[in-house]
Parts: structure tokens; sequence; C-alpha cells
């Protein structure tokens, strides 16, 4: 799968400084085609409306967590099949198997780098 | 000090070991198993005296700091003072990492009309190390969050105990917040960041989800 530089791309995160440097991070790397949500039901009416070819979320949300998030897009056959990022401070053994296992493409710890950001799109979408 | 003195006070260091090795949890079976192997039948007689002394003292210690007020300056004020400082600390940073981005995109655009190519992506390349950096807040945030949480719930804790211990003694009571439900399983495994030396690198967390 090549890299559409213009794909819409979901961003979700409820610390609004957060959805800033995501965005800010996928601009510098050619991504200019971006939409945010501030939780798991905002992400969910975002994807009602628009087809979108990636979500980046972070999974501590409340009141519907990145967890809650994946699973209810991974049970929809709409958007079963859409790559899923999961960028997050949760990272003990068991919150990746758990992310694993609903479905999740990737799987990104904070802090993180615009580097880390591309090899992890790279690793669902191929080299860019 | 006498054998007898020497006695108690191996008893004492062992029921206190003990004590400290259960959490407070000590069984009268082995309070009364210690006192068999460090003591004869009188001086178990005397060590448990004084230890009954000695709670004694303490219970009416307590009671009369929980007459006075000061229990209720920790649960009333004095931590929820402090979740008050942390949120503060919460805001103040996060207004400073906004300052912090706004200077920075102001920077990427200034940068971006920029005509000499290597200038701009010099730039660009500073641009996006403030970016990076700024993820501090996000981290930040959690773990205070993570914090407060911990002092309210310790508030809870607090206040349910002075609750209980009042009633036990008879002295008037203060309402108290009621304590949360458990959360299910998916809710147990947000825990927040780590502390540094507790964090996994990404290349171990990359290691293991493609092991899964």
């Amino acid at each position: 799968m090549a890299v559409d530089k213009n794909m819409p791309i979901l961003i979700v995160d409820d610390y609004k400084t957060m959805l800033r440097i995501i965005r800010n991070l996928l601009n510098q790397l050619g991504f200019k085609n971006i939409e945010e949500a501030t939780d798991g039901k905002a992400a969910i009416e975002k994807l009602e409306q628009k087809q979108y070819h990636l979500i980046i979320s972070d999974w501590n949300m409340e009141p519907m967590t990145g967890l809650d998030l994946l699973k209810t897009v991974r049970a929809d056959e709409r958007w079963s099949k859409m790559p899923f990022i999961m960028i997050t401070a949760e990272t003990k053994t068991e919150n990746v198997i758990v992310a694993k296992q609903a479905g999740v493409n990737n799987y990104i710890i904070k802090p993180f780098n615009a580097a880390t950001l591309k090899s992890k799109i790279s690793a669902v979408f191929g080299a860019f | 000090m006498s054998y007898q003195d020497a006695s108690v006070a191996d008893f004492m260091d062992k029921l206190e070991a003990l004590h400290h090795e259960r959490g407070g949890a000590v069984t009268p079976t082995e309070i009364r198993r210690l006192m068999s192997s460090s003591l004869g039948e009188d001086q178990q007689m005397d060590a448990l005296t004084d230890s009954i002394r000695t709670i004694a003292g303490k219970v009416s210690t307590f009671k009369l700091e929980l007459m006075s007020g000061d229990a209720d300056a920790i649960a009333d004020d004095k931590i929820p003072d402090a979740s008050k400082e942390l949120n503060a600390i919460l805001e103040s940073t996060e207004s400073a990492a906004n300052s912090i981005m706004d200077a920075a995109e102001k920077g990427q655009e200034e940068a971006m009309m920029l005509d000499d190519d290597t200038q701009q992506a010099a730039i660009l390349e500073q641009v996006t190390a403030i970016f990076e950096a700024s993820n501090f807040q996000d981290l930040t945030g959690q773990r205070i969050t993570k914090v407060v949480n911990l002092l309210i719930e310790i508030d809870e804790i607090v206040s349910e105990l002075l609750n209980t211990l009042r009633k036990n003694l008879d002295i008037e009571v203060s309402s108290i917040p009621e304590g949360e439900e458990d959360g299910d399983s998916d809710e147990d495994l947000l825990n927040g960041p780590q502390l540094n030396e507790d964090v996994p690198s990404q290349d171990d967390i990359d290691a293991l989800f493609d092991s899964l």
C-alpha cells in the first residue's frame, strides 16, 4: 500500500495540546488532510460522516477510551479494515496485548518523535 | 539489662518485625507462638500486659487527636488543597506548552516563506524538535491527574476511617463522601505513564507487538 499524503487522517486525543502536537508532526511529514476529535464518541460521529484512511488515537480518554473506539471501529464492517494506530503512555505488556488482540495496526508510546510516527505510518502503508 | 528484660525486648522486637512484615495484620495465634518462643509463662503475662498497656495508650492518644480536629484538617483541607495545587500546575504547564507551540507554529510559517531551502530545512528541523519536546505537557498532565485521583481516593478513605472510628468512639460524625464502584477490566488497563525507570522503550514495545 503506497502512502497518499492527501489521505484523510483522523486524530483523537482529549488533550488539545496533544492534538496540536500530532497535527504539527503530521504536517512536518507532509500530511495536510487532518481532522481532530477530542474523545472516542466524537471520533465515531466524525467516522459516520466521512471515510478516513487512518485513525491515530490516544488510549487514555473519557468517557470513551481509545480502546473502546478501536473495538467499536473493528466491530463495524464499514471501518473494520481501517488502519488504526494507538499513541499512548500505556506501556504495560497487557495493554499492548489487549490492543493487538483488538486489532490495532501499530502502537506508539509517548513521548514520541516525528521519526517514530513516520516509521509506524510506513509500517502500515509502506515507506514514504 | 536483666534476662527477663532482654527476653521481653526480644519478644517486642519480633512482634514489631512481624507486625511490619504483615502490614499490621498479626493474628492472636502468631502472638502466642512468638511469646512461647521468647518468654517464660510469667514473662508472657508481663509482656502481654505491657503490649495491651501500649495499645491502650495509643488508642487514647488517637481518640484525643480525633476529637481535636487535626484529623479533620487533613481530610477537609490539606488533601483537597494539595489537589488544587496540582491542578494549578497542570493548567500552567498546559498554558506554557500552548505558548511554546504558538511561537513554533509562527516560526514554521515564517520558515515556509524563505527562499533558501537549506535555511528553511534547518529551521523546520528545530521547529519539529519543539513540537516533539512539547509531548512533556501531555505526560505531565497524565501523571498529575493520576496523583490527584490518588489524593481523592486517600481523602475518601481517611474520611471513611474517621467516620467509622468516631461511630465506635461515640463522637459526632460529619458527612462522608461515598466511595466509587470498582471499574471494569478495560478501565483497569488505564494506568497512565510509568516512571522513567519502569518505562519500556519504543523498541521494547515494537518487539512485544511483533511477537504477538
